[in-house]
């Protein structure tokens, strides 16, 4: 017989590795979706079992840093109104008292509830699920996701499909006013226990989203009055109250389940290392160097084998089907080429950088990060969080503005969106160093060192706009701060390295070609046409020199930000190619200097173009994953304003530095 | 004694009473933070905030201003 899988929900506190226990589960088949039209991606993917059919959801995606803001809405959400038979609700063995108290209240959503605790590998003692099971009443596995231990009982307790029966009993005197409100509530699809209790927590969000969802409208006064009967708390301490007893209760549980209480964690020599006091800036310096320095020398080799195929692909089908026809010279040498020259210089980068920044998360130290930088942020409105993103930012702004969601409170977040594209990216990065090099090499022969200058000061620009904007923009609530620093843990290199693959490399690479597949065939267009005297895309350039000139540049290079919009890789060899007006995108060589001199490239005119190319507008891409994030044309109009006034106003006065 | 979360020194620790209403508390609360005998400061970031506590398994860093919110008794 052939029926609808069954589907379920993976649910848990953030860092208990529900990630790695969906890929155990699955056999790392993850594809990931979007769901109920929110923008947090969640993964689907089959059980990976011979005796039944399920399909599992984990909830919610890219980052269990701290489980907070929209990230965490999203979960809520689904755990309650979405379509799903059975939850797993997963904890970490070591620390089993909050998962057990998670099970138990989302046993009052669906008895189909199991509470899967996980790291048995690295607990002392290890959690005796059968006496977890029999004394709590909600059916209970034991497993290590990374080790495979104990996944085929879990299997098993899947497919025996249990039922929960709590033996966790409200306090009388809670169980009493729940009782008295059941006869007063409409019928609906969700328990109705469930939804006695949402009422008396004053659950605001919640009660909003089941009126929207469901139609079921639980604010009339009647229940509002036998809800708020007598002295007896309500909302928020009604809620301390539940959440008291689920954890007192869960306490005991674990108490007789194990033979010794889990030793405390304390001071780890790792922390006091990474967050002390003399060693904690050194060490993340450091790290943040070994992390561009690995990106940027180990892709150079992938990046020209890439280039070099696409360009083989180019010739060999000019060489087959020439005589090329228009069409088909549009597509091979207008999409093909940029399209080509993209993934080229974006693909090994991203890879790369995004593999080792996953390797820094699942190690724990990612966290520390944003707890050692948060001082630093919160002078500047901001948190230690959105160190994180500008770090992200650094491989890619798509990737750093989808990050944000990992910032909870929206002031914060909303300047860490606008403000990301002002970290120069992996695609801006060979623009820098080249030019760098050509004009301010000083004796070393490269750019390097003025490079990481240029970074520090694109980060002091970041924090200068943070602030200016959390003054004057964002104002509003204070908001707050709440970290976990999970424990530390030796990551595991090649899920790690699938998992960015398939989170963030694919997907970002995905959209950039989506950009600059059309835009290539526009250049191309523009390149061509009229056939006699000068092209529509020299015009354009000589069109923009006067107000290029006046921002220290030329017409040439406003043009080539403009055609760099669907990706920043491209504006460098979009300047190289307005001076020679050649149809192709050549390389940015060795004559850098020279070609650059002779269209009149000053040192002041090089400085504008570096701080134009650190601060202009985002990408494409960016732009579109700052729609996607926040769905505001305020934020999207600041987003561009903000950086462009920057880099304008630098530019302006760069080029009238005396160099 | 009463006193509150943001006085303990890294090393010291108290029993949580209270979490006073705040956008914090209902995160706090689901963190099991008052079903737990103890609170310990751990460790200070670099400049001294945030600070690292530890109740249960959980080390959860707040900064001062925010840990101002749990009453504790020392």
């Amino acid at each position: 017989m052939d029926q609808d899988p069954r589907v379920i929900a993976l649910a848990g506190n953030p860092n208990v590795g529900k990630s790695t226990l969906f890929n155990r589960l699955t056999g790392l088949r993850v594809h990931t979706g979007n769901w109920a039209g929110k923008t947090v991606s969640v993964a689907r993917a089959p059980l990976k079992s011979r005796s039944f059919r399920a399909e599992l959801v984990d909830l919610p995606g890219i980052y269990d840093l701290a489980g907070e803001g929209d990230e965490e809405e999203v979960a809520r959400d689904f755990l309650a109104f979405g379509a799903y038979d059975q939850i797993l609700a997963v904890g970490d063995a070591n620390d089993p008292i909050p998962s057990l108290s998670l099970a138990l209240s989302l046993a009052e959503r669906t008895d189909r509830v199991i509470l899967v605790l996980n790291f048995i590998d690295e607990a002392d003692p290890v959690p005796d699920a059968n006496l977890i099971t029999s004394l709590s009443g909600i059916p209970t596995a034991a497993v290590s996701a990374r080790k495979g231990r104990g996944i085929p009982e879990l299997l098993a307790l899947l497919e025996s499909d249990p039922r929960a029966k709590p033996r966790f009993t409200l306090p009388r005197e809670i169980e009493a006013r729940v009782s008295s409100l059941l006869p007063l509530l409409p019928s609906s699809s969700l328990p109705a226990r469930y939804l006695a209790l949402r009422v008396l927590e004053n659950d605001g969000p919640f009660l909003r989203a089941l009126s929207e969802k469901t139609g079921t409208d639980l604010s009339s006064p009647d229940l509002a009055l036998a809800a708020g009967t007598g002295e007896a708390p309500m909302g928020s301490a009604f809620r301390e109250e539940l959440a008291r007893a689920r954890f007192a209760f869960a306490g005991k549980v674990m108490e007789h389940a194990s033979s010794a209480p889990p030793p405390a964690r304390g001071k780890h020599w790792l922390d006091r290392l990474l967050c002390g006091k003399y060693t904690a800036y050194p060490l993340m310096a450091a790290a943040l160097f070994l992390l561009i320095f690995l990106t940027a020398v180990a892709s150079n080799y992938p990046s020209a084998l890439l280039e070099q195929a696409f360009q083989a692909a180019e010739s060999g089908l000019t060489a087959l089907l020439s005589p090329l026809s228009f069409p088909e010279e549009l597509l091979i040498n207008g999409v093909l080429r940029l399209s080509g020259k993209v993934i080229a210089v974006m693909l090994p980068p991203m890879a790369i950088f995004f593999s080792l920044f996953t390797l820094l998360e699942d190690s724990g130290y990612l966290a520390r990060i944003a707890f050692n930088l948060d001082a630093l942020f919160f002078r500047a409105g901001s948190c230690g969080k959105q160190g994180l993103t500008m770090c992200m930012g650094l491989g890619c702004n798509v990737v750093g503005v989808s990050g944000c969601r990992i910032i909870a409170s929206p002031r914060e977040r909303a300047a860490s969106l606008v403000t990301n594209s002002m970290i120069p990216c992996n695609g801006r990065f060979p623009a820098l160093l080249a030019v760098s090099g050509a004009f301010f090499a000083f004796g070393s022969g490269n750019g390097a060192f003025f490079t990481g200058i240029l970074l520090l000061f694109a980060a002091a620009v970041t924090l200068i706009s943070t602030r200016l904007l959390t003054l004057c923009v964002f104002r509003g609530l204070p908001s707050h701060f709440l970290l976990p620093l999970p424990r530390f843990r030796k990551p595991e290199i090649l899920k790690s390295l699938w998992r960015t693959m398939t989170e963030k490399v694919f997907s970002s690479l995905f959209r950039a070609v989506t950009v600059a597949a059309p835009a290539g065939a526009i250049l191309f267009l523009l390149l061509r046409f009229p056939a006699e005297g000068p092209s529509l895309y020299a015009r354009f350039t000589a069109f923009l020199d006067p107000a290029g000139r006046f921002f220290g540049m030329d017409g040439v290079i406003l043009a080539a930000f403009l055609f760099g919009f669907p990706a920043g890789e491209t504006v460098l060899p979009l300047v190289l190619l307005g001076y020679m007006g050649t149809s192709a995108l050549p390389e940015a060589g060795g004559g850098l200097f020279a070609l650059l001199s002779a269209h009149g490239w000053t040192r002041a005119t090089a400085l504008s173009f570096l701080v134009f190319t650190m601060f202009h507008f985002p990408c494409a891409p960016t732009l579109l994953a700052l729609w996607r994030e926040t769905k505001s044309p305020k934020l999207l109009l600041l987003s561009v304003a903000v950086p462009l006034a920057a880099g304008l106003s630098l530019s302006f006065l760069a080029a009238r530095l005396p160099l | 004694m009463l006193s509150d979360l943001s006085r303990l020194s890294p090393g010291e620790s108290g029993t949580p009473l209270e979490v006073v209403p705040s956008p914090l508390s209902g995160k706090l609360l689901e963190m099991g933070i008052l079903s737990q005998p103890r609170v310990t400061a751990l460790f200070a970031a670099p400049s001294g905030d945030p600070v690292a506590y530890q109740w249960g398994g959980a080390v959860v860093a707040l900064r001062k201003k925010d840990a101002r919110w749990i009453r504790i008794r020392v």
